[in-house]
């Protein structure tokens, strides 16, 4: 290993040291992963069509399961939050397969 | 059987502490006060002053003596009771002397600019609101109320009428002119309010409150805006300060001035 | 018989408390009392004070949407149930209050531990606590200072103070927000009134979104799909129901009538 593939990793160890400690909550399993991708875009849930909604509600489902598998606390708060993140999908498709109907 | 007779009279005590009060503002003894200054038992200046005896006797001062006569002519209510944060319930301000030096409630206009300062200068001037005595109070009250229409309640000032013909020009607000929300057209017309018998009806002006208040002055808290909701709205309840008594009995013209809500009655009772 | 003696008194005792409601001024929250929050789930059973937390000193670095959404915090008191362990394990308060995370050059101090030392207990009082305390005041006072005036509330306008740089709360958390993209802001509409020549409310998305995101509202606050179907009533608010769940309680109250129904009839 030359010099500088050593300090790439020293550099990444390092970083992933500082990240461990300063992140001992919240995980960063599969699982989390999972709900960032459902749930980030919640926010711009007015601009997504019909079946990308069907699709992240789907999303909100699976990483569900995962979730109720996880201890206490983290349960409490990641259902919460997906919850949340999950009904609006829904109240925003709702809205839209109303507004579809008259026409 | 003791024990239980024991309960049963603790219990009708406590009924008593609980409801005795019939869930009025001021007790009795309150009232007792009220009407002992109210004219024409008590001097016209002395109508509508708030004492505030509480912290000021801590910090081994005279009372304050607060005339609302000399600041209404300035100010509606809503300058001082929402703009400026006082309440309308005495005590509940919580007025610190390091408050109001700070620039806060009277320091907002008693700067040395608008008002005289609440600092204290050279001569003193502390006497001008915790008064030792009050003879110099009477004295501007007359010289105050020579020019005002009159009436034959409360301060023996027509407010109303004062505004009206333009007298007094109570401004909205303290800083600048604020933004006020627009009257609504359907309250404009006065309310009439029926009672147990008509000749006492009352007809009730929203627009003569909105000059001087909020609505959220009286709603929802001592008016809630259900439809027929407030409950036990009576005469007595109003006198003991609940409802229009709130301010109708300590500020504003007081209640033995009955034909101004009642118009087909007459004053001629007396108080 | 002597049953009857019993239930006569308190069914006079509670019709008494509730006269009391009637005709009568609420007594005024102090401006530095104004959005605080007693929370007792748990504190007495642990033979702790309640905790009252004060919504003045966290919004002024972060925004409503971090703490009720990422964080979990829920939008009724008491609703979140927060345990010490959930505190301890780095969770709720904890996710802060943990004794590591730096803000402002100052150390967050740490929110619960399993064993105290009698000066640790110092910090514990911090948030539990039903004393008044000076010294919290007169940081209220020397804040709002600072701060642009507001006339009922905290007695200021956090609208403002945002929009002149005065605060600015923080609306990510690494490792407990998701990463988000840029809301698209939709568009502020009006709501009729009832009341002939009332002004119209002028409902700003853009205010609240950048605060509180979508999903804090919308479905559980707000629920009406189709524009205009759902009638709210100033009564229904006032107890507490739609906007009623923030405004009254933390953002401004209810009562400054012409900071919502700004709309003028006659242009």
């Amino acid at each position: 290993m030359n010099t500088k593939g050593r300090l790439k990793l020293l550099i990444l160890t390092g970083c992933l040291s500082l990240f461990i400690t300063l992140q001992t909550a919240y995980g960063e399993d599969a699982w989390r992963t999972d709900f960032d991708a459902a749930c980030a875009q919640s926010d711009d849930a007015m601009a997504f069509s019909i079946p990308e909604l069907k699709k992240l509600i789907e999303q909100c489902d699976r990483v569900q399961n995962s979730i109720e598998a996880q201890e206490d606390t983290v349960r409490k708060v990641f259902l919460r939050r997906l919850q949340m993140c999950r009904n609006l999908y829904v109240f925003v498709l709702e809205t839209k397969m109303h507004e579809q109907k008259p026409k | 059987m003791a024990v239980r007779f024991c309960c049963i009279v603790a219990s009708a005590v406590l009924t008593v502490l609980l409801a005795g009060d019939d869930g009025k503002a001021i007790d009795r003894g309150e009232l007792g006060k009220v009407l002992q200054v109210m004219p024409p038992n008590g001097p016209l200046w002395k109508y509508g002053n708030v004492v505030m005896r509480r912290k000021s006797a801590k910090a081994g001062m005279a009372p304050v003596v607060f005339p609302h006569w000399s600041h209404r002519a300035r100010y509606t209510c809503r300058a001082c009771h929402l703009e400026l944060g006082f309440s309308m319930r005495s005590g509940d301000t919580g007025i610190t002397r390091e408050q109001y030096l700070a620039g806060r409630y009277c320091g907002v206009c008693h700067d040395g600019k608008t008002a005289f300062s609440v600092r204290n200068g050279d001569p003193s001037q502390c006497g001008r609101c915790h008064m030792k005595d009050t003879r110099d109070l009477e004295k501007r009250f007359d010289t105050f109320a020579a020019n005002l229409p009159m009436t034959s309640f409360g301060n023996g000032i027509d407010w109303g009428e004062a505004v009206r013909s333009g007298l007094i020009t109570p401004a909205n607000s303290i800083h600048t002119e604020r933004f006020t929300m627009q009257f609504p057209d359907k309250l404009k017309v006065p309310t009439k309010l029926g009672t147990t018998s008509p000749r006492s009806d009352v007809i009730f002006s929203h627009e003569d409150h909105f000059a001087e208040l909020d609505c959220s002055s009286c709603h929802p808290d001592i008016f809630n805006i259900k439809k027929k909701g407030t409950e036990a709205f009576t005469m007595e309840r109003n006198m003991y300060g609940n409802f229009c008594g709130v301010c109708h009995m300590q500020v504003a013209f007081p209640m033995n001035d009955c034909r101004r809500c009642h118009p087909q009655m007459s004053n001629s009772t007396g108080y | 018989m002597i049953k009857m003696f019993f239930v006569v008194p308190i069914l006079l005792a509670a019709a008494g408390i509730a006269w009391a409601q009637g005709g009568m001024k609420k007594k005024k929250p102090l401006p530095c009392e104004f959005g605080s929050v007693t929370i007792n789930n748990y504190s007495r059973q642990a033979g702790m004070p309640p905790v009252v937390f004060d919504h003045w000193v966290h919004r002024q670095y972060y925004t409503c949407r971090l703490c009720h959404v990422d964080l979990g915090f829920g939008m009724t008191v008491g609703s979140t149930k927060v345990r010490a362990v959930d505190n301890m394990k780095g969770y709720f308060c904890g996710t802060c209050h943990n004794g590591k995370m730096v803000h402002g050059g100052k150390r967050i101090f740490e929110s619960c531990t399993k064993e105290y030392t009698r000066e640790e207990y110092n910090r514990c009082v911090k948030c539990h606590t039903l004393e008044r305390s000076a010294v919290k005041e007169n940081e209220f006072y020397r804040f709002s200072k600072k701060m642009p005036n507001e006339r009922l509330g905290n007695g200021i306008n956090w609208e403002i103070a945002e929009e002149k740089g005065l605060i600015k709360p923080v609306d990510y958390l690494e490792g407990v927000s998701s990463k988000k993209t840029n809301l698209k802001v939709t568009s502020d509409f009006a709501i009729k009134t009832k009341v002939e020549g009332m002004p119209d409310i002028i409902f700003s998305h853009k205010k609240h979104t950048v605060w509180n995101g979508c999903g804090l509202c919308h479905p559980e606050i707000f629920i009406g799909v189709k524009k205009g179907t759902t009638k709210y009533s100033m009564v229904e608010l006032f107890e507490g129901k739609y906007c009623g769940v923030c405004h009254d309680k933390v953002a401004f109250p209810q009562t400054d009538c012409q900071r919502c129904h700004t709309k003028q009839t006659q242009e």
